[in-house]
């Protein structure tokens, strides 16, 4: 049996222990602003489990560190200390850094850092206690007997508490020797028996090494149940004199426990997600359902009849329905509620409002909106420096709220929602709105515009997404970290979205990030160019059209635009683009679809249109290589490859054509 | 084989309790709070059950209260898992009918020890 290895819980360890640490941060927020006792009893437990798993799954310097933030969390669950504002602190930053040791466990390094040391012993100066040095303590040896007297004598109610007199004789005689003398003079008669007790005593004589110790940790969980005496036998020897005994220092075993740690930590970056139960129901249910449709459909490979052929069909509509539902289902899974990431925000605006000397009311709205696990974790960074950037620029000090009539208290409020097809997330905050003036002599200054005549706010506020493009008079250390909102928008867009402005000046600004439901899946429309099969995601298309000849510009350098309602657009024959053969050359045999990205458009010149479809999104890099103007690839019905068409990628690649 | 309850709020705690006894061929049943311990502990009889004494909901010494007042679990042994190494808690727990207790750390070996020398 030795062969059980803790190791294995360590995954499922640090994601509850994540989770914990989440809890008690929210939690410590929530008093901050005056919560109930019900709070401190959630950190005290949050910080009580880590403990007790750290120390379990072999990690005793975060068991030590975390044993003093628990002592701390103890004096003020039982009220022998107030919780005010340094404390509260104190446990934040004790939260940050048992994030960080966690950090450092699934790696496989050390966990204690100056850091730590520093933090825990100021931990343990709050508890008011100074830190444990290794001390010498006196201990007296265990007194040896060649054997001992012991009477027992269990008290009437011992049985209803679990424990058995057998299996303390059994314990006693696995020692040493036993002689057990049972003591039956409290034995009731017959009709006075209760059997749910105990009416029975003992002497017992163990002869052996025991020691008094050994014997008294068998009756250690029923010393208040029972009379019990443990004499040694009268002609023992005298015990030796008592010795010294020097603990060794806790620090030296904690080291070597940590070198020693499996390496399986270090390799657990798979990553995995949680599922509601009721969603892996509906998946078997459905499941099930289609076990039941295939079986039915099976009926007809024996014996097909035309006059069945209404069955036929009719089974065929099942099984379309029930692989939608299936589909829908499987990709319900790897949504997350994001309430997980909207988590971190409440502790970063408390952090910077105090920093900025601002009063900040955080409002989180539709947090159990459910958005792709990518999406999820990629959608983090963008927030978090949009929510810095309306703190630091937004939101006003409160003179300057008051004087332009507002409240002290400025509000940001962060919302998620369901629009169409689409997932919609607003930072809206109720600050000053954009600069328009700073903002337009910073374009000048950069030489992104000419000149001031004749910009709309509209265009002000795209300005602010042009890379390299900052107003703070000084570069703060929160937003000035040289991510400008370019980055923001790019990121926002790699993930199949958009991020958009707007300013009402003097009430505040609200940012707008548009993001797909999810990757894995996109709603296309297929083309075909020559025997090829593309698909164009349906959000990027604008419209088809057929073009007449005459309708084309040929402009020098071999490029082709034609009108599209007050524009001129080019156009990208996609035979060219990919390099495949085709019949159809001339403009008026095949179909131009009109696609946009980033706000720019193009015509895609293909032989015809297929039809709409679902596409499952492989990755090509992950299968062969990179190739511009390509997102991806996926199967079509008759098991051939079909590409997806990258819009933006094509129209970059098209603008730096027109610039060669 | 004896049938025993886990109860512990933490998963991996659990996890690893369980994985440990069913290792040695015991019928383990996990449980996550002290309400829903009470819940299966109705549903059918247990030789042992194992409680962490914090847990939200209802914790460990609550549920051993609650458990040894019904005639089904008067003699079944309950152990508290714990990481309080006061006496307080112990006695707490005793005072509400637990048999005994274990006190975290323990290992698997540890763990199986004791629950062999509950059971006989």
């Amino acid at each position: 049996m030795s062969t059980i290895s803790v190791t294995q819980f360590h995954k499922v360890f640090f994601e509850e222990s994540l989770e914990g640490l989440d809890a008690m941060e929210t939690a410590l927020l929530a008093l901050d602003e005056g919560g109930d006792a019900e709070l401190v009893h959630s950190i005290f437990r949050a910080a009580h489990s880590i403990k007790g798993g750290a120390a379990t799954f072999g990690f005793p310097e975060m068991a030590a560190f975390t044993h003093e933030a628990e002592s701390l969390l103890d004096q003020v669950r039982e009220g022998r200390r107030a919780i005010d504002k340094p404390i509260i602190e104190l446990m934040l930053r004790t939260v940050d850094c048992l994030r960080g040791m966690f950090e450092r466990a699934q790696g496989g390094q050390p966990l204690a850092d100056a850091s730590s040391e520093e933090l825990k012993r100021q931990l343990a100066a709050a508890v008011g206690r100074e830190v444990p040095a290794p001390t010498a303590k006196v201990a007296a040896k265990p007194a040896a007997s060649n054997g001992w007297s012991i009477k027992f004598r269990p008290h009437a109610g011992m049985l209803a508490g679990g424990n058995d007199p057998l299996r303390l004789l059994r314990e006693l005689a696995a020692l040493g020797q036993l002689v057990v003398e049972a003591q039956l003079d409290r034995v009731p008669t017959l009709d006075a028996l209760d059997p749910s007790e105990c009416h029975l005593g003992w002497h017992l004589t163990l002869t052996g090494a025991a020691t008094r110790e050994a014997i008294a940790s068998v009756f250690e969980w029923v010393e208040d149940e029972c009379d019990l005496s443990i004499e040694p036998l009268v002609a023992a020897a005298p015990p030796p004199a008592p010795a010294v005994e020097t603990d060794a220092a806790p620090a030296g075993a904690g080291a070597a426990a940590g070198t020693t740690r499996s390496a399986a930590a270090s390799s657990n970056d798979a990553g995995s997600v949680r599922v509601g139960i009721d969603k892996i129901d509906s998946l078997i249910d459905l499941v099930g359902e289609l076990v039941i449709t295939q079986a039915m459909l099976d009926q007809f490979r024996e014996d097909f009849d035309p006059s069945r052929l209404s069955m036929l069909q009719e089974g065929l509509a099942q099984l379309a329905r029930h692989t939608r539902s299936l589909q829908e289902s499987v990709m319900g899974i790897r949504m997350l509620p994001i309430g997980s990431v909207f988590n971190r925000f409440p502790r970063l605006v408390r952090d910077l409002s105090q920093k900025l000397g601002k009063q900040v009311k955080l409002e989180l709205v539709g947090e159990h909106t459910e958005l792709d696990k990518t999406v999820l974790e990629k959608i983090g960074d963008p927030l978090v420096h949009l929510v810095r950037n309306a703190i630091d620029h937004g939101l006003e000090i409160p003179e300057k709220r008051r004087a332009a009539g507002k409240g002290d208290v400025g509000t940001l409020r962060l919302e998620a929602s369901h629009r169409g097809g689409s997932i919609v997330v607003e930072i809206v905050d109720d600050g000053a709105g954009l600069n328009r003036e700073a903002i337009i002599n910073k374009a000048l200054q950069k030489g992104l515009i000419k000149s001031a005549e004749g910009i709309s706010d509209e265009e002000v506020g795209e300005l602010i997404f042009q890379p390299g493009f900052s107003t703070a008079a000084v570069t703060t250390d929160l937003s000035g970290r040289g991510v400008g909102m370019d980055v923001v928008r790019r990121n926002v867009v790699d993930l199949g979205g958009n991020v958009a402005i707007k300013s009402r000046p003097g009430n505040g600004t609200t940012f707008t990030i548009t993001l797909p439901l999810t990757l894995a899946i996109i709603d296309g429309l297929s083309a075909g160019v020559g025997d090829e099969c593309y698909i164009v995601p349906l959000v990027s298309i604008v419209e088809s059209i057929q073009l007449p000849a005459e309708a084309v510009r040929s402009v020098t350098g071999g490029g082709e635009l034609f009108r599209f309602r007050d524009e001129y657009l080019p156009i990208v024959r996609l035979h060219q683009q990919f390099g495949c053969a085709t019949a159809r050359q001339k403009i008026e045999e095949g179909l131009v679809i009109v696609v946009e990205a980033d706000g720019n458009r193009v015509g895609l010149f293909v032989d015809e249109l297929i039809g709409q479809q679902q596409a499952v999104v492989k990755s090509l890099e992950a299968n062969y290589r990179r190739v511009d103007g390509i997102s991806g690839a996926t199967i079509l019905a008759d098991g051939s490859v079909a590409l997806i068409v990258d819009v933006a990628g094509i129209i970059r690649l098209q603008a730096r054509r027109k610039a060669a | 084989m004896a049938k025993i309850l886990a109860v512990d709020d933490s998963a991996s705690m659990r996890g690893m309790v369980a994985f440990t006894l069913r290792s040695a061929g015991y019928e383990v049943s996990e449980a996550e709070n002290g309400q829903l311990a009470l819940d299966t502990a109705a549903a059918s009889r247990f030789d042992l059950v194992l409680a962490d004494v914090n847990m939200p909901v209802m914790d460990g010494i609550s549920m051993v209260r609650e458990l040894r007042a019904r005639p089904d679990y008067k003699g079944v042994p309950i152990l508290m898992l714990t990481t309080e190494s006061n006496t307080d808690k112990k006695m707490e727990g005793k005072a509400a009918g637990a048999t005994g207790w274990l006190v975290k750390p323990f290992d698997p070996e540890q763990l199986l020890a004791t629950v062999r020398r509950v059971l006989g």
